[in-house]
């Protein structure tokens, strides 16, 4: 199928205008999402071809700020999470999954294109992704998917009512995730009862907790030591191991460690975090519960994962933004009951959300965007034997940058002296930093040549280019 | 975004009576007027105020009992506005027992989402009736029947609104409980209990007032605030709370229609991550 350049009823960048409201008149903003998509002829890339047989349908579950290891069934004591543990026994959980930037917009941008956020040009929150380069929605549009969004985007909008390439039922909130998700989610659960069954759907449901958290740790900032709920006073989660850790690091890293909170006050946030996570799956679950109850379970491929993770105290941190596993590994989770393997933690390969694109594409039948980057996860899923990343990569605000290798990881940031070199294996949490090790010099220089050789692969967008 | 940025920057303490006050959420509020039994029929309108965006719907509750007295009916009404301008919607008829948890016994639940011009959208409406028997709830939604199991200690969000005016101050024992929160999301492990008094001024006048303490799986713990007739005033948990407001409705109908019809790209909000 070639993208068509005679489509003249928008003009570029141009996209529909919301539905309202009817079914018809929802599919039909829908296909105008596609017709988006055949006018915008600066779209590059090998056009998306149909494959045979009947085509999943897609479930996108996206938390915000949610660290890999918040799943009761990955071990965590201090949180319930039933409906995520569900995704996890019916699916493969990646245990060493990281997000392609810890901060939200930049993350967002690399699923929904699989390419670096240097690439898309999102490097900080709240800009838009580069004009030719097409996202989930406009390429599985262009597939006959009926593609439908609910909840925050961030690309550049927050929370918007208008998403190139979706059909948007418009819900959440800014900020308020503990109210907002729940329109998210009875808006998923409205579509996934009383759609049509004609055509798959690829559907996103992205929450916002727990993201909820920045709003606590900001309104307590200043707190007074005291516990203000007598009740929960046997419930708080011990420290982490690594709340204690190596401080040769480099400065950006520094300044964004900011509380100076006692052990109680940290151990009351990290009970209130898991509170936001716990909220979080409940949502899931009612989304979950209205695909069971849809008969579509067998034929939907879910996928769920976050943008970033949290501090949790760890390094004495909190919230995001910089590259300690806290805040850059991410739950991920691929769920096609029958036709995946499930109740499958894979703590071998080494993934990133980037992989999303050419994993959504491969198990619709569609060629990937030809500059997507990442790999399908199908073969893992399946079970088959594969070659695999040698290494995956993450950036900050482009001038930080980190490549995690099957034993190491290695955070260098532009301009500053200070590097960071962890053996993942015999520190999983980065306490002592080994960059100055002499013994470990080669290794360090085969880091730093590994990222200099991806960063040259980079179709970097032309405004970081000139902001670098 | 300048004034969004200065209501973030100035609300940096967690929410209570008093810095609801120091965040100006208590500004129009009056004073309850007149009797108030919360053992018979009464009707509440709550403001629902979030950190993040002040006055953003309400919350409406009436109660009524059945005439032999087996039942009590609680209608639930509530609208938020969303970021887009659009408003989620849901409207509830319950049925509780006349027990101490006003525990779900049967009902009708409806939730749409409304567009910026106030039209329903379709595809996205939510109509369900459910019952309680033995254990497990049968909903019914569509042509189609499920059957969920749940513990049998239960209560609703809706119907907290209800019990924690009929507790008993200093004197309460704690209540163990499952939430059935907005009628289909379990969480379990709930635990309300008396908590502290206190008092507030509202329109020059200095009302006492006791407080309760929900915590449990799921949710920030709330604070449930009564006077002296057992109304219930606020309950505030995390970053949202519930102000009892009889133009809750009016002031969210005059602000949607202030603010227009759309806020299509979600411009103008915070660029927090």
């Amino acid at each position: 199928m070639k993208m068509s350049n005679t489509s003249k009823q928008l003009a570029v960048g141009q996209v529909a205008k919301p539905s309202h409201m009817t079914r018809r008149e929802f599919l039909k903003a829908g296909a105008l999402g596609g017709a988006v998509l055949a006018a915008g002829a600066t779209l590059r890339g090998a056009s998306p071809s149909a494959g045979s047989g009947k085509r999943p349908n897609f479930l996108f579950v996206a938390t915000d700020q949610q660290g890999l290891d918040t799943l009761s069934a990955y071990g965590c004591r201090d949180v319930a999470t039933p409906n995520m543990d569900r995704l996890a026994r019916t699916g493969v959980s990646f245990m060493e999954s990281y997000t392609a930037d810890p901060l939200c917009s930049p993350a967002r941008s690399s699923w929904f294109t699989g390419r670096m956020p240097s690439e898309t040009g999102v490097i900080v929150n709240s800009r838009p992704i580069r004009a030719d380069i097409p996202n989930l929605g406009q390429w599985l549009g262009q597939q006959g998917y009926e593609t439908v969004y609910t909840g925050k985007w961030h690309i550049p909008g927050s929370f918007s009512a208008e998403i190139p390439g979706f059909t948007v039922i418009p819900t959440g909130i800014g900020g308020q995730g503990n109210i907002g998700d729940s329109a998210v989610s009875r808006a998923c659960e409205g579509y996934l009862r009383n759609r049509s069954r004609s055509t798959p759907f690829f559907l996103v449901a992205s929450f916002l907790q727990p993201h909820d958290i920045c709003q606590w740790v900001s309104m307590h900032w200043n707190g007074p030591d005291i516990l203000p709920y007598p009740d929960i006073a046997g419930h708080l989660p011990a420290l982490p191991a690594n709340f204690d850790f190596d401080r040769r690091e480099p400065k950006r890293i520094e300044k964004l460690r900011r509380p100076s909170w006692s052990e109680q006050q940290w151990r009351y946030y990290l009970w209130s975090y898991y509170r936001h996570v716990e909220m979080v799956d409940a949502e899931i679950g009612r989304v979950l519960q209205a695909l069971d109850d849809s008969g579509e379970t067998a034929n939907t491929v879910i996928l769920f994962t976050s943008d970033h993770g949290e501090g949790r105290g760890r390094h004495h941190m909190v919230l995001k933004n910089y590259l300690y596993e806290e805040a850059a590994k991410v739950p991920l989770i691929v769920s096609w009951p029958g036709k995946m393997l499930e109740n499958k933690q894979d703590a071998t390969h080494l993934v990133s959300g980037l992989d999303l694109m050419r994993t959504v594409c491969d198990c619709a039948g569609a060629q990937p965007p030809q500059k997507a980057l990442g790999r399908s996860l199908r073969p893992l899923l399946e079970g088959k034997s594969t070659d695999w990343h040698e290494f995956v990569t993450a950036e900050v605000t482009v001038d930080g940058r980190m490549i995690r290798t099957p034993s190491y990881k290695y955070i260098a940031y532009q301009g500053d002296p200070v590097v960071q070199l962890f053996d993942m294996k015999a520190d999983p949490g980065e306490t002592r930093n080994l960059a100055g090790e002499t013994k470990l010099a080669a290794v360090l220089d085969d880091h730093r040549k590994l990222l200099r050789d991806w960063e040259a692969r980079l179709d970097v967008a032309p405004e970081v280019t000139a902001k670098k | 975004m300048g004034k969004q940025q200065q209501i973030d920057a100035t609300r940096t303490k967690p929410l209570t009576l008093e810095t609801l006050r120091e965040y100006g959420a208590l500004a129009d509020i009056s004073p309850p007027a007149g009797r108030f039994d919360p053992n018979g029929t009464w009707k509440h309108t709550y403001q629902i105020w979030l950190v993040e965006r002040g006055a953003s719907g309400y919350l409406r509750l009436e109660r009524s009992l059945s005439a032999d007295g087996r039942s009590v009916g609680l209608s639930v009404e509530m609208s938020v506005v969303q970021a887009t301008r659009a408003v989620y919607q849901t409207k509830v008829d319950l049925q509780c027992a006349p027990d101490a948890l006003s525990t779900p016994r049967s009902w009708r639940i409806e939730s749409m989402i409304l567009d910026p011009k106030g039209q329903p959208i379709d595809v996205a409406k939510v109509a369900e009736t459910a019952t309680v028997k033995d254990g497990t709830i049968e909903v019914t939604t569509g042509k189609h029947t499920f059957v969920r199991k749940v513990p049998s200690v239960l209560t609703s969000n809706w119907s907290l609104f209800d019990v924690v005016q009929r507790l008993s101050g200093k004197e309460t024992k704690p209540l163990g409980f499952a939430l059935l929160e907005d009628l289909d999301l379990l969480k379990e492990g709930q635990r309300l209990s008396y908590w502290q008094t206190t008092k507030i001024e509202l329109g020059g006048k200095a009302i006492p007032l006791c407080g309760y303490q929900q915590t449990g799986a799921g949710i920030l713990p709330y604070q449930y605030w009564v006077d002296d007739p057992h109304r219930l005033l606020f309950a505030i948990s995390g970053v949202r709370a519930y102000i009892l407001d009889p133009n809750a409705q009016k002031r969210m109908e005059q602000s949607l229609k202030k603010a227009g019809p759309t806020l299509p790209s979600g411009k103008g909000r915070r660029k927090k991550g």
